[in-house]
């Protein structure tokens, strides 16, 4: 055994706080009996599983309720992580396969009526604002198969890479780009309308919060989507 | 790879489909048939466009602005897991949509926001009821010191009958909410007839502002106007169960031609709100949803 040499103090010192422990230490905290261990888990990446869960589901309410069943189911089951895959995939696995489930268990999605007579209705592009063009692509998104929707959520909008979708989804990394492809092909022809709208170009329309404060993926690699090797 | 090219892969006229386009931008095809179309795409301007459209839309998922969890919402995981971890752990149907680690809390208090919600609806019924039955109903909120009790599920209720659609959905609903407090302010100028922002002056004097259209309630949102019971069954559908929260408006108006119930409600993202448009036949058992548009918060702005 050579001897690793972790930043921090000697065994005996007190110990790290949570804040300064990786993901895997916070799951063996948690393991171990550490009531905040699992909670700082959760506040380190919720809002990355925040922007996953509204986007597949397409509102905040039933985004809130399908990250509270994830993140309770995952709490029961971490004393168990094996540790053969990153916690963030892990956790992501969790919260989408919760998103399926909801989608699965709710026959009516809200927000398709309005948004396919927004598409038909629209008459003048140039009056829409970066927020109604990002509801628009989100409700051509709830349109999709669910399959489709998260592998375009994951790959395409959170940018994520596919190998790393093909772990949280489970699935063959071809299945993935297959769902991608058949998802973006759709998409295409429901958004004809929006080409040459470059969202960026919208962006001085008030936000609530630029993308940029957002936490970037940490453990995950940077998005390097197109071409992405299998 | 599992794939299988689509029967269409090169559409009757000849060209490419979106789907070939997409797979081949994905490497999905096999090297024989990715050389001819690509040898196709570098002799046809359509297919060439048809490519770069889905390439536009990449780009577009791409750059979807993201917006942080919001407060509420880490506030109620922070409260499930604080359950889940003192214990108390609900069980899964009871949990759901629970806002409260404890699940007699939180149904304790979705009962008392419906038996208060019930309250204001049938108190503001009353009131719209006494009113002149040709005067459009003026919001609730302003100038009903018999309210003050409930003033936090006071529900403006009003009879616009303007005609939403999707396009101006955003506009009217901004217009519903601020309503109440342009209200107050043209009550305030006194008796003097001066005109609401609408232009319309009630029989009595007073600005209506909801005075748009002189609307009567359609035939289809006649139960839900005339029965508190019947509009809170069908708040309650539209709520799924959750937290029963105070509408901050309430229209009867109608939507892409058809009648339809306005219900606005505070947004689970601050600084939002949402805005569910149902039909006529809302009720407990179905909200009969038409529509559903989560819009930033005039109030806040």
């Amino acid at each position: 055994m050579s001897k690793p040499t972790p930043p921090g103090p000697a065994p005996h010192s007190a110990p790290l706080a949570l804040v300064d422990l990786d993901d895997r230490a916070l799951l063996a905290r948690h393991s171990a009996g550490d009531r905040e261990a699992f909670a700082e888990l959760v506040r380190r990446h919720r809002d990355r599983l925040w922007r996953v869960a509204t986007r597949t589901l397409g509102n905040a309410e039933d985004a809130a309720d399908a990250l509270q069943d994830a993140l309770l189911s995952a709490y029961r089951a971490a004393a168990g992580f094996r540790g053969d895959a990153a916690v963030t995939t892990w956790l992501h696995r969790i919260v989408v396969n919760a998103c399926l489930d909801q989608v699965r268990r709710r026959a009516v999605r809200p927000t398709v009526p309005l948004d396919e007579t927004a598409a038909a209705e629209r008459a003048t592009p140039d009056a829409y604002g970066a927020r109604e063009t990002a509801a628009e692509i989100l409700a051509a998104l709830r349109r999709l198969p669910i399959e489709q929707a998260a592998a375009i959520v994951l790959v395409d909008i959170e940018g994520y890479p596919v190998a790393e979708v093909a772990a949280i989804l489970e699935v063959p990394v071809g299945t993935v780009k297959s769902r991608c492809a058949r998802g973006r092909a759709r998409l295409a022809e429901t958004l004809h309308h929006l080409d040459g709208r470059n969202p960026a170009a919208d962006r001085p329309v008030p936000l609530d919060d630029p993308p940029t404060t957002l936490n970037p993926p940490t453990t995950l690699d940077p998005p390097t989507h197109p071409g992405e090797p299998q | 790879m599992t794939h299988e090219p689509p029967p269409g892969s090169a559409g009757t006229d000849g060209h490419l489909d979106l789907d070939t386009l997409a797979e081949l931008d994905e490497g999905l095809l096999s090297g024989a048939d990715a050389a001819r179309h690509e040898a196709h795409l570098a002799s046809c301007v359509t297919c060439r466009e048809q490519q770069a459209r889905l390439r536009a839309t990449r780009a577009l998922l791409a750059a979807l602005p993201a917006e942080p969890m919001p407060t509420a919402v880490a506030d109620r995981l922070d409260a499930a897991l604080a359950g889940a971890i003192a214990g108390t752990i609900m069980p899964s149907d009871t949990r759901r949509r629970g806002w409260r680690a404890h699940p007699t809390a939180a149904s304790t208090a979705a009962v008392a926001a419906g038996v208060a919600l019930i309250a204001a609806i049938v108190l503001g019924t009353t009131l719209n009821s006494s009113k002149h039955p040709d005067q459009p109903a003026a919001p609730l909120s302003a100038g009903a010191p018999a309210l003050d009790k409930l003033a936090t599920a006071n529900t403006p209720t009003t009879v616009s009958g303007r005609h939403y659609t999707a396009d101006n959905v955003r506009r009217l609903v901004d217009k519903l909410v601020r309503a109440p407090k342009t209200d107050q302010a043209s009550a305030a100028a006194g008796p003097s007839g001066a005109a609401g922002p609408s232009g319309a002056v009630g029989p009595s004097g007073a600005a209506s502002p909801h005075a748009e259209s002189a609307a009567t309630v359609p035939d289809a949102l006649t139960r839900l106007y005339s029965s508190p019971i019947e509009l809170s069954g069908c708040l309650a559908a539209i709520e799924k169960g959750g937290p029963l929260q105070t509408p901050l408006a309430v229209d009867f108006a109608e939507y892409a031609g058809r009648p339809a119930l306005i219900v606005v409600l505070p947004g689970l993202t601050s600084g939002h709100i949402s805005a569910w448009i149902v039909g006529g036949n809302c009720s407990s058992a179905n909200a009969d949803l038409l529509s559903y548009k989560s819009l930033p918060d005039p109030a806040a702005g």
